[in-house]
């Protein structure tokens, strides 16, 4: 490999960049859109939230516990359902923001000091959630205290969609993974593309341009920009958004060069199979965005998903980034307490750089 | 300057004053044309001469940034679709179906034009007798030889008797004999009285038109018959070669300054001498060289024609 | 010395779809080879073999000696593709730069060599205008330093002068010439046989094949048949004419002329007299076909192209 190629295809690849300023403005926008996205979509107060409200058997007590529901700041009761199933629907239609569940034979249980109603909540909004749960466990406890009940009457909770009830705090990092996930790959999964689009790529097949000079020089400059990002994201995470980093900064881009050179390799995959530029930014949105959002534990709790969709996520290299990027935000994690997902991440690169490698033969370049 | 249709019959096609500007960049600078009925009018110059652009503002599928344009009575910049039914446009790039037949290509098009039952089919049976198309009917639009594919973006052009006919670069890669063939169809399709503008980059094409105007930078430099515009190369500044020369003499006569190339044309060299020489003191001097043989005038062909109109234009100096 | 280009047995294609066939060729070193053919002959899968752009499916190819796409011949053989390939938004110099840089050039070795490769081709003063802002003769001139920056002893050339205008084309033809002079070998293909009479020789291609190789004069050569060029008052009317007089054997209408394809025997005024004696008052005139006009008779003698 002879540096001085390397450096003109990589000078060649930041001027392209630097003159077309849409895909530019992408590289630096799309991140700051996806953090405030995830990180102001947050609500801090509520008020008036609308209660959907399910009593199995109708008596006094219970109609008293649904009043103070009805007359706390948080809490409206929008309306009554006559099933578990009817209010689940109302709360994925989004009519009502939580559901609360009498059940059968409460008032008895009342009285025997063991009552409990159940709170149903939409976790799609985790920080949400989180302050619904909290109203509502006031409202129970202030009710429990007027009627002297003791031991106080429970609430038992059931999330639903975010199991994990995340909220900002750890939404946040996870967003730092997706940003880099869209961006890392979108980049390179154009790079190849549009040499061959252009025609350009039949005068480098005919130069003595050597396949590891053409995919080092088209690597470098989005790893510069992938780190900038990775790094602004960062800094928003601490200094707009109030998220705590308890890690090393140092530890934090150590995984994430990582992962970068993942998404990536990822990318210039995508972009050596494909035919075209729009085929191949669909396909860098499918294969990268899609599995990072659902399927790394971003917002969806790994833990509570089927099992074959778990073992799914042990392919989606966005899930160990994830969970490294969340330990050393908030826990303050070290990588090497982690190393088995920085061992995941190594092998996911290697097998990509593999698999690249091996395609790239087939440009026609000298090997 | 030849820009009038042929006297004695009415103008099918006026354009004036035609200017059509992208952004800052200028395609067409001020374009007047005229066409008459049965005439082929020809359109020359190099690719992002201006061409493209202007046939299709002629067409009303680009309005100009000026400038007027009536098409058989009827405005074209004000009214592009009545304009529509009275012209046929075959565009450079073949823009029929390629997994369609021949055949079902022209139905659907004879039916986009509105044509219906019987009139469709014996529309269609024409275009495939007239065009030489029969004995491919059946076969898929993308299956065709260059040459054929041409033919049929020209059927399906004219399925609808169009008045004005606008060809986009027709005859671009096809072989010398599809390339004959497309221009005796133009022919006969002007013979049935259609006035007919084909663009070509070809310069050796200049001579199939009966009308041509040379494009060059978005302005017509020059316009008029072929003849009349090999008229304008200054007599005796493009010669011949006649009679055997030795091995060197391509080298010797293309070393003198006063000549601009040497090329080899139909077994014999060509001589032409630059812009602003003087062609006598010049053939005498050269007649040396070339002894026994002989440097003799000969008769321009349209590259001759271009460069000594932009050299009128001084800018071929360079 | 050896040959510059040797193919023996040749198919090239794509998905294992043969596009040229079993073809042969030769380029003498030091030649401009031309390779003429219409649109889908096969002219640019030739060249991307030559190049080594594309693997050959079968047969023998050698180029300077080596297999194409060797390491050594990619620094000997240069490429112009059609449409050329160039990045449009790069500068004029920031593209050659790149391609210098590719075949080993850096610092002030390279900065000469830009400076001499844009005076030669004239674009000296455009250094830092776009690629993709330049006009289509000057966009092939910049194409053809790129391909020199290398100093190659091939240079392949698909279409270079499509649609330019005939002043760049003269240009680019004196620049052929001059390469050519420094020892290096040219094959160009061409989709105008007008343009291919300035090669040296010439390759006519046919549906994959190489129809026939030669001069331009000895491929313009058609024995037994002459050409005539007769300007007739009506010449539209006069070609239904001429197709009924004894001896013509094609007659070919070209805007107020004819070209009429006769039997070596038939003297201009012979056709003449047969015209006036069919009420035509005709001018006719002996023509030297040109390699257009030979092969226009030859497909036309075949009865080439009229079914599938």
């Amino acid at each position: 490999m002879r540096p001085a190629a390397v450096a003109a295809v990589a000078l060649k690849e930041w001027r392209h960049l630097r003159r077309d300023p849409t895909s530019l403005a992408l590289l630096f926008l799309m991140p700051a859109m996806l953090l405030a996205l995830f990180g102001y979509a947050i609500r801090l107060d509520i008020r008036e939230a609308p209660l959907g409200v399910l009593v199995e058997s109708p008596d006094g007590a219970a109609r008293a516990l649904v009043a103070d529901f009805d007359a706390s700041a948080a809490f409206r009761v929008a309306r009554h359902y006559r099933s578990r199933a009817a209010l689940g629907a109302a709360l994925a239609r989004g009519e009502v923001w939580a559901g609360l569940v009498v059940p059968a034979g409460y008032a008895r249980a009342l009285v025997r000091g063991r009552a409990r109603v159940q709170l149903l909540l939409d976790g799609t909004d985790a920080n949400t959630a989180r302050l619904l749960r909290n109203y509502a466990e006031l409202v129970v406890q202030r009710h429990a205290e007027a009627r002297g009940v003791a031991p106080p009457l429970a609430l038992a909770d059931r999330l639903w969609f975010n199991q994990a009830r995340e909220s900002r705090y750890a939404i946040v990092p996870g967003v730092i993974t997706l940003v880099m996930a869209v961006v890392g790959t979108l980049m390179t999964a154009l790079a190849i593309t549009r040499e061959r689009e252009q025609g350009s790529l039949a005068l480098l097949r005919a130069s003595p341009l050597r396949r590891g000079e053409l995919l080092a020089g088209k690597l470098v400059p989005y790893f510069v920009i992938g780190i900038a990002d990775v790094a602004l994201a960062a800094a928003a995470a601490v200094w707009v958004f109030d998220v705590p980093l308890r890690g090393s900064p140092a530890a934090l881009m150590a995984v994430s060069a990582l992962f970068l050179l993942v998404v990536m390799l990822q990318g210039t995959l995508i972009s050596l199979q494909a035919p075209n530029q729009v085929m191949a930014s669909q396909m860098a949105t499918v294969t990268s965005f899609l599995p990072a959002f659902l399927l790394s534990g971003f917002i969806f709790a790994i833990e509570n998903m089927p099992a074959a969709i778990r073992a799914l996520t042990y392919v989606v290299p966005a899930r160990y980034h994830v969970a490294l990027s969340k330990a050393i935000f908030l826990k303050g994690a070290g990588p090497l307490l982690l190393w088995a997902d920085v061992v995941a991440l190594g092998a996911v690169a290697a097998a990509f750089g593999v698999a690249v490698w091996r395609r790239a033969a087939r440009l026609g370049l000298l090997p | 300057m030849g820009l009038e249709a042929r006297s004695g019959t009415a103008p099918l096609l006026v354009a004036r004053g035609l200017v059509r500007r992208f952004g800052s960049f200028t395609a067409v600078a001020g374009v007047d044309l005229e066409l008459a009925a049965g005439e082929v009018f020809g359109l020359l110059g190099a690719n992002g001469a201006g061409k493209t652009t202007t046939i299709r503002m002629l067409c009303g599928t680009l309005a100009p940034t000026a400038g007027s344009i009536v098409l058989d009575g009827i405005d074209v910049v004000r009214r592009p679709r009545a304009a529509r039914a009275r012209l046929g446009y075959a565009a450079q790039r073949f823009s029929l179906y390629g997994d369609l037949t021949v055949g079902e290509n022209l139905g659907l098009y004879a039916g986009l034009y509105g044509l219906r039952g019987a009139a469709r089919r014996a529309r269609v049976r024409w275009a495939l007798e007239a065009l030489g198309l029969a004995p491919w009917a059946g076969t898929p639009a993308a299956r065709l030889p260059p040459g054929h594919r041409r033919r049929l973006a020209l059927a399906a052009a004219v399925l609808h008797r169009p008045r004005v006919l606008f060809l986009d670069e027709p005859t671009s890669g096809v072989d010398p004999l599809a390339r004959q063939r497309l221009w005796e169809l133009l022919y006969r399709l002007a013979g049935e009285g259609a006035a007919i503008l084909v663009t070509t980059h070809h310069m050796e094409e200049a001579l199939f038109c009966d009308r041509l105007a040379l494009m060059h930078e978005g302005r017509v430099i020059a316009a008029g018959a072929p003849d009349d515009l090999r008229a304008r190369v200054p007599a005796g500044t493009v010669l011949e070669l006649e009679g055997a020369g030795d091995g060197g003499v391509r080298a010797r006569l293309a070393a003198r300054p006063e000549v601009a190339e040497v090329v080899p044309r139909a077994g014999r060299l060509r001589v032409r001498l630059r812009p602003g020489a003087d062609p006598a003191a010049a053939r005498a001097a050269l007649a040396p060289l070339v002894a026994p043989a002989r440097l003799v005038p000969a008769e321009p062909d349209f590259e001759d024609v271009f460069v000594a109109l932009l050299a009128a234009r001084g800018e071929a100096a360079a | 010395m050896s040959a510059a280009v040797l193919a023996r047995g040749l198919a090239a294609g794509y998905g294992g779809r043969a596009v040229v066939r079993d073809l042969a060729l030769e380029v003498a070193p030091g030649e401009i080879f031309g390779l003429a053919g219409p649109d889908g002959a096969g002219k640019s899968t030739l060249l991307r073999v030559l190049v080594g752009e594309l693997p050959p499916l079968a047969g023998e190819v050698r180029v300077l000696g080596a297999r194409p796409g060797s390491p050594a011949l990619r620094r000997a053989v240069a490429y112009m593709p059609a449409g050329y390939g160039l990045y449009p938004d790069l500068t004029v110099a920031e593209n050659l730069d790149f391609f210098a840089t590719l075949h080993g050039l850096g610092g002030a070795g390279r900065r000469a060599r830009r400076a001499a490769l844009l005076a030669r081709v004239g674009l000296a003063g455009v250094e830092g205008r776009r690629a993709g802002a330049l006009s289509g003769g000057m966009l092939q001139k910049l194409a053809l330093a790129c391909a020199l920056v290398g100093a190659p002893r091939l240079l392949v050339l698909d279409e270079p002068t499509m649609g330019v205008d005939p002043l760049s084309r003269r240009a680019f033809w004196a620049l052929l010439e001059s390469v050519r002079g420094e020892g290096a070998t040219v094959v160009v293909a061409t989709a105008s046989l007008e343009e291919a009479e300035r090669c040296d020789r010439v390759g006519l291609m046919r549906e994959g094949r190489l129809e026939a190789a030669g001069s331009p004069a000895e491929l313009a050569r058609v024995p037994g048949v002459r050409l005539l060029r007769v300007r007739a008052r009506a010449p539209r009317a006069a070609a239904g004419l001429l197709a009924g007089i004894a001896g013509v054997r094609a007659v070919f209408p070209v805007g107020a002329r004819l070209a009429v394809w006769a039997d070596e025997g038939l003297a201009p005024e012979a056709l003449r007299a047969a015209l006036a004696a069919r009420g035509e008052t005709a001018e006719v005139e002996p023509a030297r076909p040109g390699l257009h006009e030979a092969m226009l008779w030859r497909l036309a003698a075949e009865g080439a192209g009229d079914g599938p």
